[in-house]
């Protein structure tokens, strides 16, 4: 069963300087997808700019480097499954490098 | 280089014999690579196990356990390598439980962890002996100078800073190219970095025809997908994989060979030609694998065991319930082959010396020892020849002094990063990186033939021909820009599919993991030797040299796949009493 859904993503650039906004982007998924599968759908069929760590991501919840606010909770992109439209931002607090990557080891 | 245990043993090993030690990994150490998704077990003879105090089964002597990889391996394998796999391991595995490794011992002399716990164990290592640690950096090429390793080239993934590594010992440990498959059970930084850095520094890959498959990988639901669940259940409950009408796939085998895969290591080689035949002829599951059914049991039966082997129903990071309530409504799960492990990689002699001085290699990325068929532990593989390269690199440190980087080289490699940055249009890493792993998933899967692999040889030379050329990222700022370090993994995937293409192709037989519909045949007269693909004036090529044999002489004549897995395994059963 496909859908389309809505994925509202938080996205900066601290070295460019321009604030964050959202963008909002519409992704036909089917039952089952992860908010991981999400993003990779948004990276390789609609946006290559945007930033999730992804790089060396394990996908089984187990190294825990792609955990973000999804609709205001920390999760792991790789183990939510997606169940209608979703917000991603970075945690609160969090140094943020680009987009949904940010930085582990320090606060703001 | 690396962030599994081979790269965490070798640069403890290292610091331990006094070389200055930095420890460069592509994503978290001990949090990436593919040990943390490892199942994970690691071996040793029960012999040894017995010594240190386990309750292991002292018949199995280090002797057997040789014998018995090589008979698993269809002789392929570097005998040296095998040699000392036997006699390092049980040291090795002490050294990992003073690293507080938490595992239960099984007979006759194995132990049972969870990939993460072993690959925290390694780092714990490191971090014990202070080894400086560099992470999420992707190393990009070998620094060579006067025909010696002298340093490398890295990129720091986040912020998109070149790192210059001034060194006088290079040690890759960067596993296998999982990555050139569509469906894998590897992490997503395993794209074949260390070989292909390797083979342009001037080193040769051997073996790489050689992939090893993991049958009953998970392929939906899609959030368990590359899961290797049916494989670690496989040997708690007796599941059946079955076809789209719902008949167990291996029916039609001889059912000595059904009762092998069920009961000895050839089981992922035998499980996986069954799987692939299947989807071949029928076009397979919804997603295109087999269905993995345990119908024929009562509820209970598996679902103590499955809650038994997953406690909280949950393994590492995952949690299985949604899967343990699909299996009680009587419902199968989707599984197919993912592409697992690489026998093949680096040549090494068994001080994991490559033909450069200065660089070693250790792990995956390396060639030899499981020869044509991955048995017992690809972990024990790796803390023993992490170890090793790690002292035999701290001794050559010794004697070698630092020496002058060759500015050109820097200036090509840069020349060749920079380009897909600087340019406006052109085609996508991802877009290219499909298409490798559709030429993989064709024609350099389970089963092989000449017509398939030439014309995989071809469409990878018109990639390099006319797509590589024309690589392009979206964005050209250097933070966080996955698609720029996909442009330079996707020179490195297809590096590696090509070897594998080419060695396949001139592998005119059947042997293990390699399986030619066109050659069913195993020709051990002329077929015990390791194929080996090096680069000569731009373009790539292969030759064969013997295998390297020290004391278990060499079967002759030919029989087919069948009927010397039917032949070995009375003497496994042998050796293993």
């Amino acid at each position: 069963m496909e859908e389309i859904i809505t994925a509202r993503v938080r996205r900066s650039n601290p070295s460019m300087d321009t604030g964050s906004q959202f963008q909002v982007y519409e992704v036909p998924i089917i039952s089952g997808f992860s908010v991981m599968d999400v993003l990779d759908y948004i990276y390789e069929n609609l946006d290559g700019t945007l930033a999730y760590r992804s790089h060396a991501a394990c996908k089984r919840g187990v190294c825990g480097k792609c955990m973000v606010l999804i609709n205001g909770k920390l999760g792991l992109l790789c183990q939510t499954i997606i169940e209608g439209d979703i917000a991603l931002e970075p945690p609160p607090k969090s140094v943020v490098i680009k987009d949904l990557v940010w930085d582990i080891l320090r606060e703001s | 280089m690396g962030g599994g245990g081979a790269a965490s043993l070798a640069a403890t090993h290292s610091i331990k014999n006094g070389a200055d030690t930095v420890l460069v990994s592509k994503g978290g150490l001990g949090k990436s690579g593919a040990t943390v998704l490892a199942e994970a077990g690691i071996q040793m003879d029960g012999d040894s196990a017995c010594k240190m105090g386990f309750s292991g089964n002292s018949r199995l002597t280090k002797e057997k356990l040789f014998r018995e990889i090589i008979i698993e391996g269809f002789y392929l394998n570097n005998q040296r390598l095998v040699q000392i796999w036997t006699e390092k391991a049980p040291s090795r595995i002490a050294e990992l439980l003073e690293y507080g490794l938490k595992a239960d011992f099984h007979p006759p002399g194995n132990l049972h962890t969870t990939g993460s716990e072993l690959a925290r164990a390694c780092a714990e290592g490191a971090r014990m002996h202070n080894v400086d640690v560099i992470e999420d950096t992707m190393v990009v090429d070998i620094l060579v100078s006067d025909g010696r390793a002298v340093g490398a080239l890295g990129i720091e993934v986040v912020t998109g800073e070149l790192i210059i590594f001034k060194t006088r010992a290079v040690v890759l440990a960067t596993g296998g190219w999982h990555q050139a498959y569509p469906f894998t059970s590897g992490t997503k930084e395993l794209t074949g970095d260390g070989l292909a850095m390797a083979y342009r520094a001037g080193t040769e890959l051997s073996n790489m025809e050689m992939v090893t498959f993991c049958p009953n990988t998970i392929l939906w639901p899609k959030i368990h997908r590359g899961s290797i669940f049916g494989y670690v259940a496989s040997f708690v409950v007796d599941a059946k994989m079955l076809n789209n009408e719902g008949e167990d796939i291996m029916l039609d085998y001889d059912p000595r060979i059904s009762e092998i895969a069920a009961t000895t290591e050839f089981n992922k080689n035998i499980w996986s030609i069954a799987c692939a035949r299947t989807i071949n002829a029928e076009g397979g599951s919804p997603h295109g694998g087999v269905y993995w059914s345990v119908k024929h049991l009562p509820s209970s039966i598996f679902e103590d065991a499955l809650v038994k082997r997953f406690p909280n129903r949950r393994w590492q990071g995952e949690d299985f319930s949604d899967l343990i309530e699909i299996l009680k409504h009587g419902k199968p799960i989707e599984v197919a082959p993912a592409a697992h492990y690489f026998e093949g990689g680096i040549r090494m002699n068994e001080r994991c010396e490559t033909q450069i001085p200065g660089l070693f290699v250790a792990g995956e990325c390396g060639s030899g020892m499981f020869g044509a068929n991955r048995v017992c532990d690809a972990t024990t593989e790796m803390v023993v020849f992490g170890g090793i390269a790690g002292e035999v690199a701290a001794e050559y440190v010794k004697k070698s002094k630092v020496r002058r980087i060759d500015k050109h080289q820097i200036k090509t490699i840069e020349d060749r990063i920079f380009e897909p940055l600087n340019r406006r249009d052109g085609i996508k890493p991802v877009t290219i990186i499909r298409r490798i792993q559709e030429i993989a998933n064709k024609h350099v899967g389970i089963i092989r033939e000449n017509n398939g692999l030439r014309r995989a040889i071809e469409e990878i030379e018109q990639i390099q021909i006319k797509e590589i050329p024309k690589l392009f990222v979206s964005d050209s700022g250097r933070f966080y820009n996955k698609e720029w370090i996909e442009s330079i993994e996707v020179r490195n995937l297809i590096i590696c599919l090509e070897a594998s293409a080419r060695a396949a192709l001139i592998r005119e037989e059947s042997r293990g993991l390699h399986y030619r519909k066109d050659c069913p045949e195993m020709d051990h007269d002329r077929w015990l030797r390791e194929v080996v693909v090096s680069e000569s004036s731009g373009g790539m090529t292969c030759s064969t040299r013997p295998v390297t044999v020290t004391k278990m002489s060499l079967p002759t004549g030919t029989e087919t796949w069948e009927e010397y897995i039917i032949r070995s395994v009375p003497v496994l059963k042998q050796l293993s009493e």
